[in-house]
């Protein structure tokens, strides 16, 4: 069914299955009844939703054919050997500590390479620059001197 | 919603011990025993088929014996009905990616079929062949509608709906928050009355109206 938004502003689809459930309550279910009592599309809408929910709810349960009761606990998963060494418990932290911490780790090292990158790429240009300022300097003592 | 610890030992089972984390000792032969219908009719209605519903079933309930530790203590159907789901989830994956066809597939349909036609299967309730031939056909129209439906769709009308779990336990049991629950039963539900009104025919009068 299609809810249409012209004239008249319909039930949300989500909102009348929650109303369905008895899950709204105070001025919105004052809201909803009001508008139930002008919407004859909204009331279509939520009997035929109430028809549905209770053919499902009148489903009868099936007994399992057979019982799952163990006769003996299954075997448990064999663990990974723990090493004999263990932190000691105020040093235990969760794992989304270690994980954050190597994150940092990560783009500190990654700052420091291309701040070390850059210096190598503009040393040698500030060298040339240097040297093209002192060579410019020493032209212009000889012109003063000539 | 039940609790590991109010399970008592009531028949003469093998009592099964586990302990949860709060140092609890419960007999998991009773856990099975309360809430093995319901995970079977969780798998059943999520797989349609109940010699794998029978294995979900079976393959959950060894899982939670072995997770049994880590259970919180607060919802144990909840708890349980989730491993069951993420059960019939691997499986239903695992079918998708290897379609098996029976060899025989008359006896199976038959069966599925709620075997109609034998008069020996009738209930003793009183219900009249006819009433349990129709009863029969809406199940198959529901189920079939059920299958019809997105999976995670269909995992939210069986918990809320067939079974009658709260939104906030179905958000448990489905590992999602409690906006996700409602937006999916809302459309599971939209999606089965859709899927319903087309196999009108099939249902039984009153509800023929949908």
């Amino acid at each position: 069914m299609k809810i249409i938004k012209r004239n008249h502003q319909h039930i949300n689809p989500d909102t009348l299955s929650e109303y369905l459930d008895g899950r709204i309550h105070g001025p919105a279910l004052a809201r909803i009844d009001q508008q139930l009592a002008t919407c004859n599309l909204c009331r279509e809408e939520i009997e035929s939703l109430r028809s549905t929910i209770t053919m499902l709810r009148e489903l009868p349960q099936e007994a399992p054919r057979r019982s799952f009761v163990m006769t003996a606990p299954p075997p448990m998963l064999a663990r990974p050997p723990t090493s004999a060494f263990q932190l000691p418990d105020f040093l235990r932290v969760p794992q989304w500590v270690y994980a954050g911490a190597a994150s940092v780790a990560v783009i500190v090292v990654v700052a420091l390479l291309s701040a070390d990158a850059s210096i190598t790429t503009t040393l040698p240009q500030f060298a040339q620059f240097l040297v093209g300022n002192r060579s410019a300097g020493g032209k212009a003592t000889r012109l003063a001197s000539a | 919603m039940a609790k590991a610890s109010e399970l008592s030992h009531t028949s003469n089972h093998a009592t099964l011990l586990v302990q949860d984390r709060s140092d609890k000792t419960d007999c998991y032969n009773c856990i099975i025993e309360t809430f093995q219908t319901q995970a079977y009719n969780l798998a059943r209605r999520m797989l349609d088929d109940w010699s794998m519903a029978e294995d979900a079933v079976q393959e959950s309930l060894v899982s939670a014996y072995r997770a049994f530790a880590r259970f919180r203590g607060d919802n144990l159907s909840a708890w349980l009905m989730r491993i069951v789901a993420n059960t019939c989830r691997d499986m239903l994956r695992s079918r998708r990616a290897r379609p098996t066809v029976p060899l025989d597939p008359t006896p199976v349909d038959e069966e599925e079929q709620g075997r109609t036609l034998s008069a020996l299967d009738l209930p003793s309730t009183g219900e009249s062949p006819e009433e349990h031939a129709e009863r029969g056909a809406l199940n198959r129209a529901i189920q079939d509608c059920l299958n019809s439906l997105p999976q995670e769709h269909r995992l939210a009308e069986v918990l809320v709906d067939v079974q009658g779990m709260s939104y906030e336990e179905a958000s448990v049991a489905m590992d999602c928050n409690l906006g996700t629950v409602k937006s999916r039963v809302s459309r599971g539900r939209r999606g089965l009355r859709e899927c319903l009104q087309k196999a009108g025919e099939l249902l039984p009068s009153r509800f023929r109206h949908t």
